[in-house]
């Protein structure tokens, strides 16, 4: 019984640590950064003592507190442990710890950097609580408050306006994903008459039609919180503007944790996905995989080191949401995870990189930063090609269970599996162009001339994210998944290798030919307008801009209008005399607003009783 | 006739009447601080409230006047929420030229009708009760004698409201003309027989006429803005609070207590107000840029969502308004004591008035962020659930009303809009920079106290909310549902 | 009432024969009626013609030139009249606002002191008090005490008006 109450420590110990920084430590930088670093590692501690003295528990353990008893309705505040969530606790509060630490250095003189530890802390407390989540409504208050805390993060140089944009944009988009989700709940809610996920997997083990007709909405409502929070087309154009955050946060949100939400859910869930009468796995599947593509081929063409990370990401998560979306839960969640490592590592790299060049993110002005930053650039190059898929690296053994999957012809198609053959062709290729011009070749400004190593503080973390990035494939993180999940397709796995060796190879001689000693980008005069538009993102934003954004304005335009004419313009302005167009004619009748009021009014209720009786 | 059942509103008369003399021989500087005394009369009588019972419904006044669970809910909350209002009023005193004891008692007047209405059970009770929270509302908008805008907004609710009170008294008069009694138990007897006759019809939609305008939904909703921006900030307060709850309880005695079996015609009337005036209140706000008048639209856009749970005509949509009204209480009154406090010697309640508001005072700051963010309804405060629950009424009424998932849409649609604006404010407290001063504001310790509680209430219902529901699914088991 | 004994009768006629809107004969006579007794007569020959009509709104039409030229007539023989025997002669002693009386001094929109409407509620107030309190005396012996307590409450919140009134000032005249 003792045990039970170690996981509530670990989900209350962040925030706590955020209370107290906020209520007392806001003036000092030092201690803020300890009880921050304190709680997250103590954090790390406590679950791999959980896990070791517990092992990896029985299938579905709860802890429960009762939380809301509203007559039909009630949800327990609960904690589930299994597999899945142990994992993610690990990876949350292991590779949140190095962040953490790293961000100690980062932010070594920034005077916000209080705010910015409490804002850490309480994104730490919302992540812990979507991983623990055994209910709905709890997932999606958590849920809420990830993006919340991401908001105060990414918007945390508030000076610039394109950060409080990006924070902005980030949030209304996640929202917008978020009231899907929403409504999801409720109407699983009023299918089921309950909102805990074990519940609700054994009522449709014993009923499986329980959902009927409205089994693939609700799979695609879900979904859509999904898209919200990991990214995904067409609600992806949040995560590469969040890049204006500070770089930690960019590792620990964009790369490792808040992104990696959606597919996490999405394989909490798949009980519902999967459900009898359902196609939403379909939607899924293309979704992740049309996601995957666009990034990479957007990442071919950007120049700053962060946001080729960024599409970098985007790409991935388009992988592991494939992935869920050809039934196979296992090697997304597999993937999920060595991603969080090797991601986190490659952003923290860039972090190192940017702390050098000060604040310098356009790879076409660093250059030849091997020997200038050792560390950085082997662990850099280490993450680069795990990330590739080189054997036997951790992203080998993750990527080819994917490929794989998509090529099972129960779920997948001979499409999918070209889909993620192409994506791996141009990661690869994309970054080798950003190691070959970042860190060979001769320096391209005065910056890059005169970089020096980062200080120990933010080298340690990289060293050690650079282990399990390396030997994450022989950690049985599959077979842990796969207890839970269902195994992973054994099948097509000899031909997905040879497949994404092959590509890798190919990809990097091309790569290599293009970019080794350049100076500039080669691409765009040889395949033209292909690259502008890659360049500028296939003009995305341009058209949220003119068409969602546009519209909302419009709206409020008319409403304005309406306000502004008919109601204040007949009425306030009249009064004051200044419009000059109605002023003599409203000057006769000084109560004209009122007389407006009034006429409204009763045509109001004429209306009314017209459309009634 | 039992006179013991409406000793909270007699306490309340008495006390207003108590600080109208005390006024008499108060010397002038010590005349402000009768509001405290004021508040704490009031708070003793919501705690005597705390005491009592109505496990089962009793009846004054030849049935006039019933006092069940339902009403002693909305006594409760008009009375904490008139302790807020009048702290405020003390905060804001020196902003009004003369009579500020007379402000003080007429806020009492006007809680004093709110609590009959809480308790009408009779249309003449709710025509009397109604009229003496509006007549009192007229003094109270129009209170800053010396300012053009709150004369203007007087003068606009006194003509405006009477226009609906003459739609409503109409209401009543035809409603008596065919079912012969005005009592709301003895017309659900008659109300299937005069349902067949128009003109029953006819009075019960004038009387929603005149309850709809309390309430500010479309498309009644006309004078909100205007007064709201132009009143002194306590009477706007207590018009968004207390005047909306007073028009919403009437609305739920009328709908399902007198008139049930006509009610459930209406479902499709009453779903296309409700959208309509969540969207007007949402779209309308985007553009605003002076505080009060935003909250404004807001309050119509939160009446709109109210307005979903009558629409749901089910018990978890009437108990979703009694739990959104109390975490709009909190809310509310937390983003207006802000505003008193801040928008002294500020003409035209700007936005960039509350720009750099946190260097000024983290505490008002934060308090009106947190206000802000429960309005939009993030949780995890209070904000959320009160949505959350209204959907949720909705959707189980989806399944004999299809119709219904529009609604929903609609609703959804509105809560993302509304962040837009919500989120502006958040971002001219914290991002922008101030604009001519910088001092420190100086907080006195009840605007303190008072917001202390505010937020521990937004965060306790926010995360805690089971217990205020189950209050509230007890409560409305006096309508027939 | 020779008024409504007519129009009624005129309403019971048509009962039987026109059942379309049987009111408008009466408000419509009634209308007329209440202008000038001859018209009276006027409507009543001419429905009585028309029951033999067919169609009911004739008289409508009938009724409407009549009254058009009924007032006009009158008006046409007053102005021929004043043109021949007193043509118009203005003057500046003709022209001034009263033939008799005193010339108004500067504008009509002047503010009146509120003390005027404070006295006139305050006298309102025990103006309608007089009208409760007088029933009141009369039945006074056979009243419960209960019902005295109640009056005596009544009478107190007006003596604190007055009393608030008079502490105001509201009864000085300044």
């Amino acid at each position: 019984m003792k045990l039970e109450i170690i996981p509530w420590i670990i989900l209350f110990l962040p925030m706590l640590a955020a209370a107290g920084i906020t209520l007392f430590t806001l003036k000092s930088r030092d201690q803020s950064a300890r009880l921050s670093i304190g709680a997250i590692v103590l954090g790390f501690v406590l679950s791999v003592f959980f896990i070791a003295v517990n092992g990896w528990g029985p299938l579905k353990m709860e802890s429960v507190a009762s939380w809301l008893e509203v007559g039909p309705l009630q949800v327990d505040f609960g904690l589930r442990l299994d597999p899945l969530s142990l994992l993610m606790l690990l990876i949350v509060t292991g590779v949140g710890g190095a962040i953490h630490i790293y961000s100690y250095g980062y932010m070594h003189d920034d005077p916000g950097a209080p705010r910015y530890f409490a804002g850490l802390s309480l994104f730490t407390f919302s992540m812990l609580g979507i991983v623990l989540a055994n209910n709905f409504l709890q997932m999606f208050i958590f849920w809420e408050l990830v993006g919340l805390s991401s908001y105060l993060l990414i918007g945390f140089w508030f000076e610039r306006p394109s950060a409080a944009d990006a924070s902005k944009k980030a949030f209304l988009t996640n929202r917008l994903g978020d009231f899907g989700f929403l409504l999801g709940i409720l109407l699983i809610w009023d299918t089921f008459g309950a909102l805990n996920f074990s519940a609700i997997q054994v009522e449709l083990i014993r009923n499986p039609q329980a959902l009927g007709a409205l089994a693939t909405v609700v799979g695609l409502l879900v979904f859509c919180g999904a898209m919200g929070k990991s990214a995904q087309f067409p609600l992806h154009v949040w995560l590469p503007d969040a890049m204006e955050g500070p770089t930690p946060v960019s590792a620990l949100i964009h790369a490792a944790t808040m992104v990696a939400a959606g597919v996490y859910m999405l394989c909490r869930v798949f009980f519902l996905l999967d459900a009898s009468g359902s196609n939403a796995l379909e939607v899924i599947a293309w979704i992740g995989g049309i996601t995957a593509l666009l990034a990479a081929l957007i990442a071919v063409q950007q120049n700053d080191i962060k946001r080729i990370l960024a599409y970098s990401t985007l790409s991935q998560l388009g992988y592991m949401v494939l992935a869920v979306g050809v039934a196979s839960p296992t090697p997304a969640m597999y993937h999920l995870t060595t991603h969080a490592f090797f991601k986190a590592l490659l952003f923290l790299g860039a972090g190192s990189v940017i702390h050098a060049l000060h604040h310098e993110q356009d790879i076409w002005k660093m250059g030849a930063l091997k020997n200038k930053m050792p560390v950085t650039f082997w662990t850099f190059l280490l993450a680069t090609l795990a990330l590739c898929g080189v054997p036997p690296l951790s992203g080998f053994f993750s990527k080819d269970e994917i490929i794989a999957a998509a090529l099972n012809p129960e779920h997948g198609s001979v499409w999918l599996f070209l889909l993620t053959v192409g994506v791996a062709l141009l990661t690869t290729f994309y970054m080798a162009r950003l190691v070959l011009v970042a860190f060979f070749g001769s320096a391209k400004s005065h910056e890059a001339g005169h970089a020096h190593e980062s200080p120990k503080v933010m080298t340690v973390p990289l060293l050690a994210l650079a282990l399990p990035s390396a030997a994450g494939g022989f950690l049985g993180i599959a077979h842990l998944y796969g207890k839970q999940l269902g195994q992973a397709h054994a099948d097509y796995h000899v031909l997905a290798m040879a497949v994404s060796v092959g590509a890798v190879i190919f990809s990097f001689a091309f790569a290599w030919g293009l970019y080794w000693n350049a100076e500039r980008d080669p691409l765009p005069e040889k395949i033209g307008a292909l690259a502008r538009a890659m360049r500028d993102r296939f003009y995305f934003d341009e058209l949220y801009e003119a068409t969602v954004i546009k519209l909302q304005e419009i709206a409020a335009a008319m409403a304005d209008w309406f306000d502004q004419w008919i109601i204040a313009g007949l009425a306030v302005r009249g009064i004051h005399g200044t419009t000059e167009l109605f002023g003599r004619a409203l000057r006769l009748v000084q109560t004209g607003n009122l007389q407006t009021y009034a006429f409204l009014f009763v045509l109001s209720v004429a209306l009314l009783l017209f459309f009634v009786l | 006739m039992n006179l013991s059942l409406s000793i909270l509103e007699f306490a309340v008369i008495g006390a207003g009447l108590a600080i109208l003399l005390a006024d008499l021989w108060t010397p002038v500087p010590q005349k402000r601080n009768l509001g405290y005394a004021a508040a704490a009369a009031v708070g003793l009588i919501f705690l005597a409230s705390m005491l009592m019972q109505a496990a089962a419904p009793a009846y004054a006044f030849e049935k006039m006047y019933v006092l069940d669970g339902l009403a002693l809910f909305f006594k409760r909350f008009f009375l904490f929420a008139a302790v807020i209002v009048l702290v405020m009023s003390v905060e804001f005193a020196d902003r009004i030229e003369a009579g500020i004891a007379e402000y003080y008692a007429l806020i009492m007047f006007a809680l004093a009708g709110m609590m009959f209405a809480a308790s009408a059970n009779d249309f003449i009770l709710v025509f009397v009760s109604l009229e003496l929270i509006t007549v009192t509302f007229y003094v109270l908008t129009s209170f800053q004698r010396g300012r053009l805008h709150s004369l203007e907004a007087g003068v606009k609710y006194l003509i405006l409201g009477a226009l609906a009170s003459a739609f409503l008294v109409y209401g009543i008069a035809l409603v008596f003309g065919v079912a012969n009694t005005t009592n709301f138990g003895e017309l659900m007897g008659s109300a299937r027989v005069a349902s067949a006759r128009p003109v029953f019809l006819l009075g019960l939609l004038l009387v929603l006429v005149g309850l709809g305008f309390k309430i500010a939904a479309f498309p009644f909703q006309i004078w909100a803005p205007d007064v709201y921006q132009g009143s002194p900030a306590p009477t706007t307060a207590f018009l968004a609070v207390g005047s909306k709850a007073a028009g919403f309880i009437l609305l739920l005695r009328v709908l399902f207590s007198a008139v049930p079996e006509i009610t459930v015609n209406w479902t499709k009337l009453l779903m296309v107000i409700a959208g309509m005036t969540i969207l007007y209140g949402n779209l309308c706000a985007i553009p605003q840029r002076n505080l009060k008048r935003l909250l404004g639209y807001s309050s119509i856009a939160h009446a709109g969502y109210m307005l979903l749970g009558v629409a749901a005509m089910n018990s978890a949509g009437s108990s979703a308004i009694l739990y959104y009204l109390g975490a709009y209480l909190f809310t509310v009154l937390a983003a207006f004591t802000v505003i008193c406090v801040v928008m002294r010697g500020v003409e035209g309640d700007d936005i960039s008035a509350v720009a750099g508001l946190h260097q000024r005072s983290p505490l008002l700051a934060a308090s009106l962020s947190l206000a802000m963010v429960s309005l939009a309804g993030i949780p995890p405060l209070a904000g959320f659930f009160g949505k959350f629950l209204l959907l949720k009424a909705v959707v189980e009424k989806g399944a004999t009303q299809p119709g219904c998932y529009w609604l929903i849409a609609v609703a959804i649609l509105g809560v993302v809009i509304s962040l837009y604006y919500y989120l502006g404010v958040v971002r001219a407290i914290y991002w922008s920079k101030g604009s001519a001063e910088l001092s420190d504001i100086k907080v006195s310790w009840p605007i303190q106290v008072s917001l202390y509680a505010c937020i521990a209430a937004m965060f306790y219902l926010g995360l805690f909310p089971d217990r205020l529901v189950n209050i509230a699914m007890e409560a409305v088991k006096a309508l027939k549902l | 009432m020779r008024l409504n004994s007519t129009t009624l009768r005129n309403r019971s006629d048509w009962s039987g024969a026109v059942p379309i809107r049987p009111e408008y004969g009466w408000k419509i006579g009634w209308n007329g009626g209440s202008r000038a007794s001859g018209i009276q007569t006027v409507t009543g020959t001419r429905t009585t013609h028309m029951q033999a009509s067919d169609h009911p709104y004739l008289f409508l039409a009938v009724f409407l030139v009549v009254a058009v030229i009924f007032p006009l007539v009158p008006l046409g023989l007053a102005r021929l009249w004043a043109r021949t025997f007193s043509p118009p002669k203005p003057g500046p002693v003709k022209n001034a606002i009263y033939e008799c009386g005193v010339e108004s001094k500067g504008d009509a929109w002047i503010q009146f002191k509120s003390e005027y409407y404070l006295y006139g509620i305050i006298f309102l107030i025990f103006d309608v008090e007089a009208i409760f309190l007088f029933p009141f005396a009369v039945a006074f012996t056979n009243l419960t005490i209960g019902a005295f307590l109640a009056m005596m409450m009544f009478l107190l919140l007006l003596v604190e008006g007055l009393v608030w009134a008079w502490q105001k000032g509201v009864l000085t005249w300044k």
